[in-house]
């Protein structure tokens, strides 16, 4: 899942970049209103964390644009005014959900998720394929009854293709959803990682689940 | 309660009332005393006839009736008379009369007694008495004899016609007091409706809907002040609503964003240690420092605005201070390459009180490092007098406009509404003029059309 972050605290922006990543996002910054529009517009993400007092275009604005222009990320608002006029204004504005500075980053993490979940217009928390069950709520991968241990970037890989199975997903989406776009064209990053979860969910049964379509992609399903 | 309209009504009703009752009171008498007079009159040419009917024949007094003078005091006359001698015989009476004795009252001819009288068969009448010469007396040998003639008129027709007057009057009276018991209230009900319109406007007034005015059009001159009053208090509460929760949503923003930086630092910490900054103390502590200062300032804000802040002068050097500041601020300075020129005479001394004065100089040294563009040259001038000084910060500042110089000095006010990377916040300079001024001091801003500013300090 892709996470773009827009806030002007430099301290923040990078906790919450660290932090995301090491939950398996792959998380793209900006630290003003210009910047972050500009991102927003020329990359897909699946989820706009955004702070609305920005220097340059403000928050409120930019949300406004991003709807106007019917950008399909989820936005989550982040910011110091918690009156009820604000989060009903911030949420009229187009805002999907609202978290109040300061926060948990726990918090953060799981309202990001939500969100993602509901880009996939999946709201179930186990994803079904075949013998396979994944608990997006426990991260919990299970085949055949058998957990299967995944690092996290292995895990979002396979929540990714879950989340769309029975539909091909290319290889330029992986790179862009899990890799944060920042894969050398010519190497063959996505394909290693590919391979690794294939071994992994191989070790609890050895059908196939990730199927290869030559020069277009990969999908999972239980065929 | 008592209300104004309950009040006017009461007045206006007595008054009227009174008025009313009055005229009455007097058209009656004045009616009463003209019929009084015309019936008196009536009496008194009646008397006058009998008079010139009366002659003194030798010593004998003698009436020559005649029909027409007699005609009303037959038997069933309405008139009566009788005429004595001087020493109080009877001479001579009408019929009318029947047994009845006038009692003997009399005045002269030019000033006749008058008075009520009831005559036979009780009914009430009207005498007149008076004592004449008859006329006469050709035998000039007997003595002028004098007699006294007592006429008396039947008051029935004027009592009725003054009781009917009565009648009238006291009913057209309460007729009109009772259309005025209705008129009146109507009229004040209607005239008092511009305040019950602006009563009932005001009972809609609440914290809520602060944006409300009072309309003015069609305002009866007394209410038209009152109405532009409360329209300019409502504005101004407004204005201040809109202040504090303005300052109350900076202040928020301000406060929460070092504790969410502080909290999410701490977490990263604790969760993702690898993750965290190589300088997490450093910044950690830059944090705590920056959150020290903004409470810093607010309190010192709350105080000055409580005016709890005392005072205390003392003589302050004043190029050791400025020299201090700009210790403080070496770094920046030399980074941005900018360029201080102090003109301020060695020893120049100022009697003030010193954290008032180092903290707004402060601030503004430090604003002008902040929003000087490098190379600037930065400007710190001083005069001084018997009664007071003058210092000025000047530098460049080619983002302002003239029109934002009124609101350098608001609360949280900057150009560009949100935090800087810097930590700054828009306190700084409404704090120092609020210092400046609980100090005896006034601060103030002007911009010269190349674009620099000058901030002035200044004590008579």
């Amino acid at each position: 899942m892709r996470v773009l972050v827009i806030e002007d605290s430099a301290r923040l922006r990078q906790a919450i970049s660290a932090w995301l990543k090491k939950n398996g996002f792959a998380v793209d910054n900006a630290g003003d209103g210009g910047e972050g529009l500009f991102l927003a517009q020329t990359n897909n993400y699946d989820v706009i964390v955004l702070d609305l007092m920005l220097p340059g275009i403000d928050g409120l604005t930019i949300l406004r644009r991003l709807r106007e222009e019917k950008n399909p990320a989820s936005v989550l608002i982040l910011t110091a005014k918690d009156s009820v006029n604000d989060r009903v204004r911030g949420l009229e504005s187009g805002a999907d959900d609202y978290l109040v500075k300061p926060f948990a980053l726990e918090e953060l993490l799981a309202r990001v998720r939500a969100l993602c979940r509901r880009v996939y217009k999946s709201k179930e928390t186990q994803i079904v394929v075949g013998d396979l069950v994944i608990d997006t709520v426990a991260r919990k991968v299970t085949r055949a009854g058998k957990e299967i241990i995944l690092q996290p970037r292995e895990y979002a890989l396979l929540e990714y293709l879950a989340r769309r199975k029975g539909h091909i997903v290319t290889r330029g989406e992986i790179e862009e959803h899990i890799y944060n776009g920042d894969v050398d064209v010519m190497s063959n990053t996505v394909d290693s990682a590919i391979c690794a979860l294939r071994k992994k969910l191989s070790e609890a049964n050895p059908e196939p689940i990730i199927h290869t379509h030559r020069g277009m992609g990969y999908e999972l399903s239980a065929k | 309660m008592i209300t104004l309209r309950k009040k006017l009504t009461l007045i206006i009703l007595a008054t009227l009332g009174l008025l009313i009752g009055s005229s009455g009171v007097a058209i009656y008498y004045s009616a009463y005393n003209s019929l009084l007079r015309q019936f008196d009159n009536a009496l008194l040419a009646k008397a006058e006839a009998i008079m010139s009917v009366t002659e003194q024949s030798g010593s004998r007094i003698e009436l020559e009736f005649s029909d027409e003078i007699m005609q009303n005091y037959g038997k069933d006359g309405t008139d009566y008379f009788e005429l004595f001698s001087s020493d109080g015989r009877s001479i001579e009476r009408s019929q009318s009369l029947g047994k009845y004795h006038f009692p003997l009252r009399y005045g002269t001819y030019n000033k006749p007694e008058l008075w009520d009288i009831s005559l036979p068969k009780g009914r009430p009448g009207r005498a007149i008495g008076l004592m004449f010469s008859p006329q006469g007396n050709p035998d000039k040998k007997a003595k002028q004899e004098k007699v006294i003639l007592i006429v008396a008129s039947d008051r029935i027709a004027l009592d009725k016609t003054l009781a009917t007057l009565r009648f009238l009057l006291v009913g057209f009276g309460s007729g009109l007091l009772a259309l005025t018991a209705v008129i009146v209230p109507a009229i004040l009900r209607s005239g008092l409706k511009p305040l019950n319109k602006l009563a009932e406007y005001a009972a809609n007034l609440d914290a809520a809907n602060l944006s409300m005015r009072f309309p003015t059009e069609k305002l009866p001159g007394e209410l038209a002040p009152i109405v532009a009053r409360l329209n300019e208090s409502l504005a101004r509460l407004e204005e201040s609503f809109e202040r504090e929760r303005r300052f109350s949503s900076y202040v928020a923003h301000e406060l929460r964003t070092p504790v969410a930086e502080l909290r999410s630092l701490a977490e990263l910490a604790i969760k993702a240690p690898e993750e965290c900054p190589k300088d997490f103390n450093n910044q950690v502590l830059e944090i705590a420092l920056q959150l020290e200062s903004i409470i810093t300032q607010l309190l010192m804000l709350a105080r000055i605005e409580r005016k709890d802040y005392k005072p205390m002068p003392e003589k302050i050097e004043l190029r050791v201070m400025v020299n201090d500041i700009l210790e403080r601020f070496a770094q920046k300075i030399e980074s941005k390459r900018l360029v201080f020129i102090q003109d301020i005479k060695e020893g120049t001394e100022i009697l003030t009180d010193r954290t008032a004065i180092k903290s707004i100089l402060t601030n503004l040294i430090e604003n002008s490092i902040e929003y000087a563009p490098d190379g600037d040259r930065i400007e710190v001038r001083a005069i001084t007098s018997d009664s007071g000084f003058k210092i000025e910060v000047i530098n460049t500042a080619p983002e302002l406009e003239k029109s934002d110089i009124p609101r350098l000095f608001d609360l949280f006010w900057r150009k560009d509404k949100a935090r800087s990377a810097s930590g700054h916040i828009g306190l700084g300079l409404s704090l120092a003029r609020g210092f400046a001024h609980s100090v005896g001091c006034e601060l103030s801003a002007t911009l010269s059309d190349d674009s620099r500013l000058t901030i002035a300090l200044w004590k008579n």
